[in-house]
């Protein structure tokens, strides 16, 4: 039982880690443009390491405590001293943050009482410590107001050291010389005694107007301006993200098998409503009050199911949040300066869904500013703003969501994608011309094709976006690429709301049902009298509209053969065509039931080598109806024509 | 019978489970199992077939909402194919916790096998079918042969069950 006790707190840890992220990433973007470090931000970030600290405690996780006390003595310090703060100091949180993750998803994977497990890990807190010395030392200078303010009892260390150094080095000059290191660390910072005196009265706002136009003299200060106007939709949507933490307080912690059960016994109810509400039974009957009551009973379900249906889905926030930190260390690599502008965060998708959305996002995001963005100089000669901008944005659109990663970079570029492309042997030089772009950016996705000239450590090992595709596809969702040369380019992701259920015409072939699922279903069509062509044995192809598609049998997936060899035998049949990656296929069935919900279940293990088949489902009438994977059954039908 | 039960309750239910024998018919011939791994009994429902499957998987059924696979036991034991008729049933198993239906042709009765009336069968004869039979048991004239339920599903299945991820 303890054990478990300790995995519930450690995805609890993992939610304030995540806070954290994003309380730095927050923190760097305000202290980064220029303006005083936000005070307010401090104290949430030292909160958090706190709670961290004081809960992994309680659970004996001392490796946890270590480091998150490391951080939040840092933090502390410049609660009292926000002046001081620098680079350095973020990436130590940062560098705090990460091992901090490190050890809980250690402790979740191999329980081992949560001590610190690499050397790396015992040298930061040691680090951590130097810098907090070398902190102090900076500044105990000019505004010795300042560390009157402070509480002994806190700064305890730090006056001791306060009176030692200046005993050794009595000379008034080197008390002056951290002034000047700070200068030339914060750049925009003076460390104007004044500054100080005035941020202690809170004039805050104030000061960072003056700021800015006292700087004048940087050549920065200018794109500066800039953009922080352009930082304007960022600072917008703080005041949402406010709005969304009353909500989220509500939560509440699931096991998905009681989820996956409750789902099971709705969809057994909704199956149910039909069999007694229209049971045969009742037919002959006159029973007015009976189907009113029996009407309100069906609108309650569904609004039952409708609910049960969306306790699964959740924001898809969480993801993208995730992607700021990407972006910050991807930009940091590559030199480039980047903004993420996310919006639409709060669209819901299924969490299955939402889990496998990570990697393809961090691998086209990673893309988009390796490949797509140009360096701040490239970008200021094509009359660009040096900072390059990243849009992820997700919509919903009907059942589906479209999750969009949009650069203003330089864009693709169609003759090198297409060199490339020949040289692969993709195409010939000839078919170049007629080629479309979509066409030629669907490239992009063949495996083994990298448009990157040499290999780095973000990219260009071969591993590209054929795999990105593959797992979208396996999510029966889409990828897929525009772009404008100099403008940029435009990832749009599209996947289904849910995995749970689809949408899927309902058809009858002997004694089975089948559900195909409705996005593959291109047309329904009465065979009567067309005629059918037998190419070979169980190989048939029929006319539909201008083409010649082939049709084909299911009962071929039984290892029977195919009724179609039997003209006859076709007359009054239906046929399906679907279609995928714009290959169309026939399928012939005996009845078309009509479209419904289908929620899929897998199909058990047992069965193995199962081939065109996406799952089971079960039925009004109470039949387990098999799902067709449709993709699979056209691309195994025009793999066997081929060979 | 709302209350949780105590540990001497279950204590009790363990032995009231203890040395019990479902048993079933196939053609003449009878067999048992231990009767903690029976769910439930019932009446053959509608079959849906899966196809490239083995024979003896008949198909998938729904039970109360979820999909259960069926096994043939005749097939399984390479008997012939009978059809089903109205006294052939399902036995709802669970073997490390997958539920698993077994059609059969008839089913007896629950009997008391107390282990000195078992006997290990004898190691001769590895034929396919022999493997899935550990024992006879004797109840008063009659003998019941026992089956190692687990072994139904050969290693190399069983395995695939493990290894597949939400199962």
């Amino acid at each position: 039982m303890e054990r478990e006790d300790v995995l519930e707190y450690l995805t609890e840890a993992k939610e304030s880690l995540e806070n954290i992220e994003s309380g730095l990433l927050n923190f760097e973007k305000t202290t980064l443009d220029g303006s005083l470090v936000n005070r307010e931000l401090l104290d949430t970030l030292f909160r958090h390491f706190h709670t961290v600290k004081g809960s992994s405690g309680f659970f004996g996780l001392s490796g946890i405590v270590k480091i998150a006390h490391a951080a939040e003595n840092l933090l502390d310090y410049l609660r009292n001293k926000p002046e001081v703060q620098d680079e350095e100091t973020l990436e130590i949180l940062l560098t705090a943050l990460d091992i901090l993750n490190e050890l809980v998803i250690h402790e979740e994977n191999s329980p081992s009482g949560g001590d610190l497990f690499s050397d790396e890990q015992i040298s930061f807190i040691e680090k951590t410590k130097q810098k907090l010395n070398e902190l102090k030392n900076i500044e105990f200078d000019p505004s010795l107001e300042d560390s009157n303010n402070l509480s002994p009892k806190e700064y305890g260390l730090f006056q001791n050291s306060n009176e030692q150094i200046p005993s050794e080095e009595s000379f008034g000059i080197f008390q002056k010389e951290p002034n000047m290191q700070a200068q030339e660390e914060f750049g925009l910072f003076l460390p104007n005694p004044n500054d100080s005196i005035k941020e202690e009265f809170g004039l805050f706002n104030q000061e960072e107007k003056t700021n800015s136009t006292e700087f004048g003299l940087f050549e920065v200060s200018q794109s500066n301006k800039t953009t922080n106007k352009t930082d304007t939709p960022p600072n917008s949507s703080l005041p949402k993200k406010e709005e969304k933490k009353p909500i989220q307080k509500k939560d509440i912690r699931i096991d998905t098998d009681k989820l996956d059960s409750l789902l099971d016994i709705v969809g057994e109810i909704v199956i149910n409503e039909p069999m007694v509400t229209e049971h045969p039974d009742l037919q002959k009957l006159k029973l007015e009050n009976f189907h009113k009551c029996a009407i309100q009973l069906k609108k309650l379900i569904r609004s039952l199911q409708e609910i049960t249906l969306s306790l699964r889905m959740v924001p898809i926030s969480g993801v993208f949040s995730r992607m700021e930190r990407l972006v910050r260390d991807t930009a940091k690599k590559t030199g480039k300066q980047v903004e993420l502008i996310i919006s639409g965060e709060d669209t819901e998708i299924d969490k299955s869904i939402i889990e496998e959305m990570y990697d393809p996002l961090v691998h086209i995001i990673r893309n988009a500013i390796d490949h797509g963005l140009e360096t701040p100089e490239e970008r200021k000669e094509s009359g660009k703003l040096p900072k390059g901008k990243i849009f992820l944005t997700a919509v919903q659109s009907g059942k589906e969501v479209w999750i969009e990663v949009r650069d203003d970079g330089k864009g693709l570029q169609r003759e090198k994608i297409l060199r490339k492309a020949i040289s692969l042997g993709l195409i010939h030089q000839g078919e170049v011309e007629s080629l479309k772009d979509e066409e030629v950016w669907d490239f992009l996705f063949h495996p083994g094709f990298s448009t990157a000239n040499e290999v780095t450590d973000l990219s260009g090992r071969g591993v590209g976006l054929d795999v990105v595709r593959k797992n979208v596809t396996t999510l029966k969702g889409f990828v897929d690429v525009s772009s404008n040369y100099g403008q940029g380019t435009v990832f749009l992701i599209r996947v289904p709301l849910t995995l749970a259920i689809i949408e899927g015409l309902v058809v009858r072939k002997s004694e089975t049902y089948f559900i195909l699922p409705s996005i593959d279903v291109k047309e329904s069509i009465y065979i009567k009298d067309e005629p059918i062509h037998e190419l070979y044995r169980n190989n048939h192809s029929i006319q539909y509209r201008e083409n010649q598609i082939s049709i084909v049998d299911i009962d071929l997936l039984f290892g029977k053969e195919s009724e179609l060899n039997d003209q006859n035998s076709v007359i009054e049949k239906y046929m399906i065509v679907t279609e995928s990656h714009e290959k169309q296929m026939g399928i012939v069935f005996d009845e078309i039931l009509g479209n419904q919900s289908i929620v899929i279940k897998p199909i058990s293990p047992l069965f193995k080598n199962i081939n065109g088949l996406a799952g089971c489902t079960i039925l009004g009438n109470g039949h387990a109806g098999l799902i067709l994977d449709v993709r699979k059954l056209i691309n195994q039908h025009m793999a066997i024509q081929s060979t | 019978m709302n209350t949780s039960p105590k540990s001497w309750e279950i204590t009790e239910e363990e032995d009231t489970m203890k040395d019990l024998y479902l048993c079933f018919s196939l053609d003449n011939r009878y067999y048992a199992f231990e009767v903690r791994y029976l769910t439930e009994i019932l009446a053959l429902p509608a079959i849906t077939t899966i196809p490239g499957t083995a024979v003896f998987l008949k198909g998938v059924i729904n039970i109360r909402g979820k999909i259960i696979p069926v096994m043939d036991v005749r097939l399984r034991f390479d008997m012939d194919f009978q059809a089903y008729h109205e006294r052939t049933c399902v036995l709802l198993v669970e073997l490390d916790g997958h539920p698993l239906g077994l059609i059969v042709d008839k089913v007896n009765d629950v009997v008391k096998i107390p282990p000195e009336n078992i006997d290990m069968a004898p190691k001769i004869g590895e034929s396919k079918s022999s493997r899935f039979i550990y024992g006879t048991g004797r109840v008063g004239e009659e003998v019941k042969i026992l089956i190692n339920l687990q072994r139904l599903l050969t290693q190399e299945e069983s395995y695939l069950i493990q290894d597949i991820p939400g199962n």
